[in-house]
């Protein structure tokens, strides 16, 4: 292996190809391809964004509870909202069973961003924090099943039902980040707002507005901040056991002290050191919160501790040897500074 | 200029010939967005010539709705996309039609927009370019181009009368590729500072040729809404950007840094 062709460039590599297929997609696949592809599959359809390709299956399923569940409600005929669920459901599978959470860390446009962000913060040498107290990682992990089970069903649903009034029928797009950032790279402007028009409007669009700013910046120095809070993320949770692609342990007495992997992941998952040590049978150890990126397969130092496998298959297996060129084509790349913004404070452990 | 003034003095001069278009007749709003039948009114129709109404559905099927009466009922027809209501006239030495491309629910079909688009309906055409897609209106003060072709061949430098339900009108020319970039004038005599509150006008596209003896007439009508623009404040948009940015430059300051690293 050169030092510079590993998992992490190749994972980079896919990442900007769909970057630009998704962002920019109707370019490539022409304006009406474009929608006609939304169309036909809604996990791939972002109703703001008129130059994508395109990925997010939220925005159905709050459509669909807004707009179908207080008439399935009123009519007695709930299969007006069972159907379309299911069928956003079962596109959605079609391209979750295919990739698992690996759609977290190679193909969403918004995590991309988010780890550019990363790169440009660390050339311009802003201070990094490399991890969340274990405290705060608890705090926050519970977040991003608020936001699906609020936010993408919860919410949209009162709406429906005539709890709340109309502007609470999509509420995370109206705070997504990926709405502004994918409009804003193509030179729509239209996605940065207040909204004036009702107060509701105007609480959910200055926070969408602050979210986006907090995300952008905190991504310099935290990785992934939005991907933790994410409400795909948690969709993809749900239905993590059901995907082709897994993360695989075989602990060993070593892992306890070792502990490389916890640090090497983006997500903070400390139980991939903690878990499944001392076992005789490998593990599935895709954790709610893996973003399938292989960071922590490609910095285990032991032979094929942690693997990544796809039909059961090892496609990616820790190795000492890549560990080391690995370690040292990261200690090479870290030390590329543009200017050195740093005013890092003493690391606890 | 001579085909200016020709049109000037036919489309904003009441003259002799109609100024055929579609327009919707409102019906009550469907709270629970059900999808019922649309009603159109062919306007401005000459009542004493027989007239020729396809729907060219979005799979490119026609069906032919042609009867006696100016206002028809467009009932779903199941496909998703949009589909397109055409009208003819043919009277001596006129040829007169009227379209509207109309956005309705159903399965997906495998034709594309801009098949439809594609769809010879008469020899003198106006195209919009592209059509907006799902979610995506007319707006006023934003700009929209169409194309206007004849015999399938785009008419450089040909004059194009834009009018508005709401007295608005301009002329305006195709550029060397048959392209003319209309923007929709802010002309609603009364806003409602709220998103689909304020009833929405029409655009009407009017355009015509000489050719063979033979006058040809076209029309296209579409609905426009008012501007968000209105309700919409960019500036502060990117104002509360910025306070994220920078409580989030505060925040990477003040963040303790914590190894995840379980130390043995």
């Amino acid at each position: 292996m050169s030092t510079i062709m590993n998992l992490t460039v190749l994972r980079r590599f896919i990442q900007l190809i769909m970057f630009i297929f998704l962002v920019y997609g109707s370019v490539i696949v022409g304006f009406y391809a474009a929608d006609k592809i939304s169309g036909a599959l809604p996990s791939l359809s972002c109703a703001y964004d008129q130059m994508n390709a395109d990925y997010c299956a939220l925005i159905p399923l709050q459509h669909q509870f807004h707009h179908r569940l207080g008439s399935a409600v009123d009519s007695g005929q709930f299969l007006m909202i069972v159907m379309p669920v299911f069928t956003t459901l079962a596109t959605f599978f079609i391209m979750f069973i295919i990739l698992n959470k690996a759609f977290c860390g190679w193909v969403c446009p918004l995590g991309f961003f988010q780890e550019v962000m990363q790169l440009l913060g660390q050339k311009l040498g802003v201070r990094k924090v490399d991890s969340l107290s274990h405290t705060a990682v608890d705090k926050v992990r519970p977040v991003k099943w608020l936001m699906l089970g609020g936010l993408v069903f919860g919410l949209p649903a009162l709406t429906s039902l005539g709890f709340l009034s109309d502007e609470w029928g999509d509420p995370f797009c109206q705070i997504c980040p990926s709405r502004i950032l994918t409009t804003l790279l193509s030179a729509d402007t239209d996605q940065v707002f207040v909204d004036t028009s009702t107060p509701s409007y105007m609480v959910l669009s200055i926070l969408g507005d602050f979210l986006f700013g907090l995300t952008l910046a905190l991504a310099m120095t935290l990785r992934q901040p939005f991907c933790r809070i994410c409400p795909m993320l948690a969709l993809h949770a749900v239905f993590r056991k059901l995907g082709l692609a897994r993360l695989v342990k075989k602990g060993t007495s070593r892992c306890d002290k070792c502990g490389l992997c916890a640090e090497a992941c983006p997500m903070d998952i400390r139980e991939l050191q903690t878990d499944f040590n001392h076992v005789e049978k490998s593990h599935d150890i895709t954790l709610p919160d893996c973003t399938l990126c292989g960071r922590c397969v490609e910095f285990c130092p032991d032979k094929d501790v942690l693997q990544l496998r796809y039909l059961n298959i090892p496609i990616f297996s820790a190795d000492p040897n890549y560990f080391k060129k690995r370690k040292k084509a990261q200690k090479q790349w870290d030390e590329i500074k543009v200017v050195n913004l740093d005013t890092a404070r003493k690391v606890k452990s | 200029m001579f085909r200016i003034t020709i049109l000037l003095v036919l489309l904003q001069i009441n003259s002799a010939y109609a100024d055929l278009h579609w327009q919707p007749v409102p019906t009550a709003p469907d709270p629970h967005h059900k999808r019922g039948a649309k009603t159109l009114l062919l306007t401005d129709l000459d009542e004493t010539q027989p007239v020729e109404i396809v729907l060219i559905h979005s799979d490119l099927t026609r069906s032919d709705l042609s009867h006696d009466s100016a206002t028809i009922q467009l009932k779903p027809t199941g496909k998703n996309s949009y589909h397109a209501l055409f009208a003819q006239q043919h009277s001596e030495g006129l040829e007169v039609s009227a379209i509207r491309y109309i956005y309705l629910n159903g399965r997906p079909v495998d034709a594309s927009p801009q098949e439809l688009l594609n769809e010879t309906t008469s020899r003198l055409q106006i195209i919009p370019a592209p059509l907006p897609r799902e979610h995506w209106k007319y707006e006023s003060r934003n700009s929209y181009f169409f194309k206007i072709l004849f015999d399938g061949n785009p008419l450089a430098s040909h004059p194009i009368l834009a009018s508005t339900s709401f007295g608005s009108s301009q002329i305006m020319h195709t550029n060397e590729d048959g392209i003319v970039t209309l923007t929709i004038p802010e002309d609603f005599p009364k806003i409602i500072v709220q998103r689909n509150a304020t009833p929405p006008g029409e655009l009407r596209l009017f355009t015509s040729i000489e050719a063979d003896g033979t006058r040809h007439e076209t029309s296209l009508s579409a609905p426009y809404r008012v501007s968000p623009q209105n309700w919409k404040s960019a500036s502060l948009g990117f104002l509360f950007i910025g306070f994220g940015a920078l409580t989030g430059l505060l925040l990477i300051r003040k963040l303790p840094a914590y190894n995840r690293r379980k130390r043995s």
